[in-house]
């Protein structure tokens, strides 16, 4: 079973054929970093026009790559959700016009349920098992019992953290894309201890019950330490120590928010199989959170995934697998599905959330 | 010479409607459907094409070429419109040919009416904003002005500066007038839809002239974008 996947939900422009088998046949990201830098962030109508202006060459492209035709396809998977709408609407209507003119199956993916199925295309992992899902738009711990079955455990009160990365980089006058930027300053600091004396943040929501997440009061502390910085430019090594303990401080609030989650899963969860928490998301790229985060799996003997960097920030490939994951079940949609910019993987998970915490 | 299709679907969502037609070139005959739609294209418009393709009694194989709206319009209505058209282009190996809201609109107005008497034909278009999306046309459909996004004064100036009397038409009629009613244009109602009859028309007769137009979007106004207020801070370029 061969299915074409398309994403254009963000910045990335992307399509991908995958099979049933979790072979990725091609798998090809245009990036639009450099229409978007000059704003210092993503302008949706600059996005929209530049998938416009991709998509078709991106769709002979993955063809070529992979060496197979239309007719060697099994269904078209196209992202319907959530996102900026104008660019989904392009990728959209892309893969209902090939689902239509070849008469196979279209199934509009929820974007979010594309990262979450993630680590069964690149680590065939078995459900059910704990996600956490850290990107420029969400923050969420979700149980995922199996496709289109979640579980929402918690979500961010009010930034996302890949949002809060990026508001921050910005303050600290670090090129877009902020979050890979501020990685990489943060790795420039010597001395991490003295870092965190210069620059103490908050470790928000740590210690409070539940799986909610809270980052807005990280980034005013950010910009309440750049603005006592003398005037002029930054100096390299403040920026870096900076950077450093903001990534600390992100990782004591991940680690204490998953910690009551493990808690939770392993409480539910007897299962013969040593189940694993999965990490997705463009935030999943971050080597200190993923680092932190295999330690805490190893106190509580579960495994820890992070699919590779290449298929966590948004591609065509995930949309494909979440095709392939679909179409197994029989999961189709009709060609007058509508796009939605808003789309929760669990409906009901403000109650779920409120019985948690 | 390239070769003239046998049948054409055309392809628009660029103003305030949805419409899908199969024209048979041969035949003379169009299997259409035209919808008023101020939203909600996306849903409507592949189900609407795959109705017309069942009316017309082909298969999707059988269109050879494919007509479609490039603008100017609703900036995520036309790419609705544009993205299905080349993705069926892609999907069929067929040529996508692009054609003005305004030439179609213009050419829709044309061949039914001649101008009695009057020198061009405006075809103003909205735009949601002050500014109107407009260009004049001659009798026999040729451009005497380029496309373009301005105030309705401009217009006004130039058909006086070329001392023409003028018959207008689009759905931003009754807007331009309210804002300058002092111009003496013969405004006909109707004609505020693209007909994709007419396109799949146009787009067969510049096709086999091997003078089509390509699919780029004509969007005559760039993304909007608001810089951030707030000047960002620089990091010293030699500090370690």
């Amino acid at each position: 079973m061969k299915i074409l996947g398309i994403e254009t939900s963000c910045d990335e422009t992307a399509v991908a054929i995958v099979d049933d088998s979790r072979k990725i046949h091609a798998n090809l990201v245009l990036s639009q970093l450099e229409e978007h830098s000059v704003f210092g962030g993503v302008v949706p109508e600059i996005a929209a026009r530049a998938h416009m202006d991709h998509l078709d060459k991106l769709i002979k492209g993955a063809l070529n790559d992979s060496g197979l035709t239309f007719s060697d396809l099994d269904g078209v998977a196209a992202t319907s959700g959530p996102g900026l709408i104008g660019g989904v609407m392009v990728g959209m209507m892309a893969g209902k016009a090939i689902a239509a003119a070849h008469s196979l199956p279209f199934m509009g993916i929820n974007h979010l349920e594309a990262h979450a199925l993630t680590p069964r295309l690149s680590d065939d992992v078995a459900f059910p098992f704990l996600l956490l899902l850290v990107s420029g738009g969400h923050t969420q711990i979700l149980l995922v019992r199996g496709v289109n079955d979640y579980e929402l455990w918690g979500t961010t009160i009010d930034d996302a953290l890949g949002e809060c990365f990026d508001k921050s980089a910005k303050l600290m006058g670090l090129p877009f894309p902020g979050g890979p930027n501020l990685e990489k300053a943060a790795r420039q600091c010597e001395d991490l201890e003295a870092a965190l004396k210069r620059f103490p943040l908050p470790t928000p929501m740590k210690g409070r019950k539940g799986c909610d997440f809270s980052f807005s009061g990280l980034k005013t502390a950010v910009r309440t330490h750049i603005d006592a910085l003398p005037a002029g430019a930054l100096k390299m090594e403040d920026v870096a120590a900076l950077s450093a303990a903001f990534e600390h401080s992100v990782c004591e609030t991940v680690i204490s928010r998953c910690k009551n989650a493990l808690e939770k899963f392993t409480t539910i969860h007897n299962g013969p199989e040593r189940p694993a928490l999965v990490v997705a998301g463009g935030v999943a790229a971050n080597t200190s959170l993923r680092g932190a985060l295999k330690n805490l799996t190893e106190s509580y003997e579960m495994s820890f995934i992070a699919p590779p960097i290449s298929l966590c920030s948004d591609n065509g490939a995930m949309i494909a697998w979440a095709g392939v994951e679909r179409l197994r079940l029989g999961m189709t949609d009709t060609l007058d599905i509508a796009a939605r910019p808003r789309w929760p993987l669990d409906p009901n998970g403000d109650k779920n959330r409120a019985a948690f915490a | 010479m390239p070769e003239t299709p046998y049948y054409v679907l055309a392809i628009d969502t660029a103003m305030a409607g949805c419409s899908a037609a199969v024209f048979d070139v041969n035949a003379d005959k169009t299997y259409s459907i035209c919808k008023q739609m101020p939203r909600g294209q996306a849903e409507h418009l592949v189900p609407m094409v795959q109705d017309c393709v069942n009316q017309a009694g082909i298969a999707f194989e059988d269109i050879g070429l494919i007509a479609v709206t490039v603008g100017p319009g609703a900036f995520t209505g036309l790419r609705i419109g544009l993205s299905t058209a080349r993705s069926f282009g892609v999907a069929l190996d067929v040529p996508v040919v692009g054609v003005t809201t305004l030439e179609a609109l213009a050419h829709d107005y044309l061949s039914q009416n001649s101008l009695e008497g009057h020198d061009a034909l405006l075809v103003v278009i909205e735009t949601k904003r002050k500014d109107f999306y407009w260009q004049a046309f001659g009798s026999d459909g040729s451009e005497l002005t380029e496309a373009a996004a301005q105030d309705a004064g401009e217009a006004v100036l130039w058909a006086k500066s070329k001392g023409f009397a003028c018959v207008m038409i689009g759905d931003a009629c009754e807007r331009f007038t309210s804002e300058v009613p002092e111009h003496d244009f013969r405004q006909e109602k109707e004609y505020f839809l693209p007909s994709p009859e007419v396109m799949a028309k146009v787009a067969v007769s510049q096709f086999s002239k091997g003078m089509a137009r390509g699919s780029e979007p004509l969007y005559l106004r760039d993304a909007d974008v608001s810089m951030s207020k707030r000047e960002q801070r620089v990091i010293e370029q030699n500090s370690k």
